[in-house]
């Protein structure tokens, strides 16, 4: 599968699911095919849409919190901020993404406490 | 001038704009991809990390003694000290 | 054979107990589990997240676990218990003629 038949099928999976949890894709369409590059170039090298800017390391359960949607498994702190942690994916009231800020995961959970 | 280091993932669109804003402002750092280190080095980052309390979510910058998680403009700005009105 | 949205998919004897069944009533995935006796639940066979076929996933209790990146599912609701605004279409079933029957 080419790269722009790769977005294309991600595009048109993710959608419904993040319509439902809320979310769009990002407005930001140059920000949004950089990302859908990266998982494109992740779904070939491990066959997982795995998120660009997110580590993985050797734990599955962890690894498997990280894969493309991942709002699920970190739905207070994306809400918070109104977007996930790479940005493809942005609240369905956000007009103007680049006021959305990344809050560290680590200040989320001082906030919450 | 504080020492500044940034751990990043080649992949990472906001790792990008953080390398960009301190290469715009000539500012010099010191850059690991963390999706390009062996074995070894990413548990020693992997562990950095979180022994400051933060997970896996990059870009991560040190800039002196302080930590930034995350792409955030003002915060480098207010750190580096040059953003003082 | 259909009758009322009511399709045979397969002969009771052949589903184990702790066993599941991929079947196609009127080509629809769905997976039949059976617990115990004639405890079955019948659940869309199509993961929402990116389409896997959860049959060969991990079942513990009433949590099926899919086998491509882990999403858990309850088979009793079908709700994804990481966001309940997602879930898999439960489809309901019966067993007569020694047969088990899919509403789809």
């Amino acid at each position: 599968m080419n790269v722009e038949a790769g977005k294309k099928a991600l595009r048109f999976q993710f959608a419904p699911i993040v319509d439902k949890l809320g979310y769009k894709f990002n407005p930001a369409e140059e920000d949004v095919e950089f990302l859908l590059e990266a998982e494109v170039t992740f779904q070939r090298q491990y066959g997982i849409p795995y998120c660009p800017c997110q580590a993985r390391t050797r734990d599955r359960a962890e690894n498997m919190k990280i894969v493309c949607p991942c709002i699920p498994f970190h739905r207070e702190h994306y809400d918070a901020m109104k977007r996930c942690w790479c940005g493809l994916f942005v609240h369905k009231d956000v007009t103007d993404p680049s006021a959305l800020k990344q809050i560290p995961p680590s200040k989320f959970v001082k906030r919450k406490e | 001038m504080k020492k500044i280091k940034i751990y990043a993932l080649s992949t990472c669109l906001w790792c990008k704009r953080t390398k960009k804003f301190f290469e715009d402002r000539k500012i010099s750092f010191e850059a690991v991809d963390y999706d390009k280190a062996d074995e070894a080095e990413q548990e020693r980052i992997m562990a950095e990390m979180r022994g400051k309390g933060g997970g896996g979510s990059f870009p991560y910058v040190c800039i002196g003694e302080e930590v930034v998680q995350g792409y955030d403009p003002d915060e480098f700005e207010r750190l580096l000290g040059c953003g003082k009105k | 054979m259909s009758d009322g949205g009511w399709v045979r998919v397969l002969k009771a004897e052949a589903l184990r107990e702790q066993g599941m069944a991929a079947v196609f009533p009127k080509g629809l995935p769905v997976l039949l589990i059976r617990k115990t006796g004639d405890e079955l639940y019948a659940v869309a066979n199509k993961c929402p997240h990116m389409g896997c076929p959860l049959y060969r996933g991990r079942l513990d209790g009433y949590t099926l676990q899919c086998p491509c990146h882990d999403w858990r599912f309850d088979i009793r609701t079908g709700v994804f218990l990481d966001a309940p605004e997602i879930s898999l279409r439960v489809h309901e079933w019966k067993i007569s003629d020694g047969h088990i029957l899919v509403k789809v």
